[in-house]
């Protein structure tokens, strides 16, 4: 199993002088299966360049898990070659929404509507299948297992592990950890504590012993004051939940627009001159860093 | 028992909430720097918000291995904007009258659902049930007579008829819902709430809590639910509706669990006062006192 990194940046797209090193694509990620098949991993501007690449080898025939449905996750969808094409088949699984109750499908054609892009949903080309998963499924995808845990955003928003072959991988997708609402003075501090624990247990559990934790690191601490309840984790967080899951390795992506390369490199300094004996290597994500999982 | 039809559940699905909540809801979601827990109180306290966040929490969309209990684990599990942002779906819709043609006291049914739900959980702490189950016998309380609001919004002619033969026969009116609508409001909750895929021992809580029963077939819940509801009503003596049941027809069970008689057992759960002035607190916001 392979995995390569075409966006890792959050928000927005953040081309420019001083993202050049790291990257400006919002997220996409690239998973090659050892028989070939590829599984994307959300569709941020990182998808456009990865489509063309792929159009290299016609038909298509690829899977994209959507974490949620938040624009820097689907902007790069209507500049995917391959839906374009007649001949390609693409399935898309996610979730469905239970605040809009609306699913994948409903999401992405609106996206598309003539008054957001020239071209319809209807007239894509491709054989376009839509998945709904349910919170905790587990499926197979070509020859590869997907398992989805639903993880802390303000729109729903699913962490995927996939399993192929003996390696596996998971992906945070957007994700805060909760913090408890109340004060310890607070009755209900203790019964939401407790509540928090279990749901991390959760994700953790979902996400245990996996040889690469890929995951949402926006913010500093020192951010993350000023932005709680926006969504993101931060390094510190990202990496305690890498540690109590015993990942082999961990990726930290989702780079805000504002953090340019420099800071992403002494961020990684830091990382390293802080690092435990027992933890494992820590990568900082940029487009075009491969992984392979043998 | 007799069918609930697939109208009434429908017309459910657009029962607003309480005015006051309503109210609150707007208020705390438009102000961008209120506390989280206060929202989640305000929530916690209002059956039809209750109910409907517990709802989408545990519907097919999801097919949750886990059942959602409560509004803290709805926050936790689903994350807070999600249940905020049904809480305002729920506001849009608008609130329930204050007056309705049933002539059913909303705010004596709040106080008293409220009542319940503060003294089941304290039952179940009594009885050192861990916190987080705990929470699940609040909603219990907080539910269990859900069934009046939807009679009185719903069937407003034949519930009035209800409440005054209720009344004029010192009868219970479970019994009476059951001759004149054709099912009562503690099956109409229940099945309700069995619907939603609510917990199976909540929906059974609800279902039994004016069946005395025997004690060994109750499960704790039930148990909690069954005395709290007579206890709530002593606290508070609801207008609605006469108690179904009177201390003294009580089987041993209720004073083996639970202490010698209503006074030691509402005596001694620690609290009990300060927690049902905090509980009823919002109830007197809405009432503008």
């Amino acid at each position: 199993m392979k995995v390569k990194f075409w966006g890792v940046r959050g928000s927005i797209p953040a081309p420019g002088p001083e993202t050049v090193k790291y990257g400006g694509n919002t997220t996409c990620i690239q998973v090659t299966l050892p028989d070939g098949f590829n599984i994307i991993l959300d569709a941020g501007t990182g998808i456009r360049p990865l489509g063309l690449e792929l159009m290299k080898n016609v038909p298509v025939n690829c899977a994209i898990c959507i974490s949620h449905t938040h624009w820097d996750h689907i902007q790069g969808l209507p500049f995917f070659v391959p839906l374009f094409v007649p001949g390609n088949e693409v399935s898309l699984y996610g979730a469905f929404d239970p605040v809009y109750q609306k699913d994948l499908q409903a999401i992405l054609s609106q996206q598309m509507e003539y008054c957001y892009f020239p071209v319809r949903e209807l007239d894509l080309k491709a054989d376009i299948r839509y998945h709904t998963m349910h919170e905790g499924e587990s499926i197979q995808i070509g020859s590869a297992t997907i398992t989805n845990v639903l993880m802390n955003h303000p729109v729903l928003t699913y962490g995927y592990r996939i399993d192929c072959n003996g390696k596996s991988l998971f992906f945070s997708g957007d994700h805060e950890p909760p913090h408890n609402i109340y004060s310890q003075e607070d009755t209900f501090y203790g019964e939401y504590s407790q509540l928090i624990s279990n749901k991390v247990d959760q994700i953790c559990t979902v996400a245990k012993d996996v040889d690469v934790f890929i995951v949402d690191a926006q913010y500093t601490e020192a951010e993350l004051v000023h932005k709680r309840g926006w969504g993101h984790g931060t390094f510190a967080s990202a990496l305690a939940m890498a540690r109590r899951s015993k990942a082999k390795k961990i990726v930290f992506t989702h780079h805000d627009p504002t953090r340019t390369d420099d800071a992403l490199d002494r961020i990684a300094s830091k990382l390293a001159e802080q690092a435990r004996d027992n933890d494992p290597p820590m990568l900082i994500a940029r487009e075009g860093l491969e992984i392979d999982l043998g | 028992m007799s069918s609930v039809s697939p109208e009434l559940l429908e017309l459910c699905e657009r029962m607003p909430a309480f005015p006051a909540s309503v109210q609150q809801v707007i208020t705390l979601t438009s102000d961008i720097d209120s506390s989280p827990k206060d929202l989640v109180k305000v929530i916690d306290h209002d059956p039809v918000l209750t109910m409907k966040i517990l709802k989408v929490a545990n519907s097919a969309y999801f097919g949750l291995s886990r059942r959602i209990v409560s509004i803290n684990h709805a926050v936790v599990y689903l994350g807070l904007n999600t249940v905020k942002h049904v809480a305002l779906a729920i506001a849009a819709i608008g609130a329930l009258p204050r007056t309705n043609e049933a002539h059913f006291d909303m705010d004596d049914f709040l106080l008293h659902s409220l009542t319940t739900a503060v003294i089941t959980r304290s039952l179940a702490r009594e009885m050192r049930i861990a916190e987080v189950d705990a929470a699940n016998f609040f909603v219990a309380g907080l539910l269990h007579d859900i069934g009046q609001v939807i009679f009185a919004q719903f069937k407003p002619e034949e519930f009035q008829a209800c409440l005054q033969e209720a009344n004029a026969r010192g009868v219970a009116l479970h019994e009476v819902e059951d001759s004149i609508l054709g099912n009562n409001h503690a099956e109409l909750g229940a099945v309700l709430c069995e619907t939603w895929s609510f917990p199976e021992d909540l929906v059974s809580a609800i279902r039994a809590h004016h069946m005395v029963g025997t004690g060994k077939n109750c499960d704790n819940i039930r148990k909690c639910l069954f005395v709290a509801n007579l206890l709530a009503a002593r606290v508070n003596r609801p207008t609605n509706a006469p108690p179904a049941v009177e201390e003294d027809e009580l089987p041993p069970w209720v004073f083996r669990t639970f202490g010698n008689d209503f006074e030691s057992i509402l005596g001694k759960m620690h609290g009990l006062q300060t927690d049902l002035q905090q509980a009823t607190s919002l109830l007197r916001v809405g009432r503008g006192a």
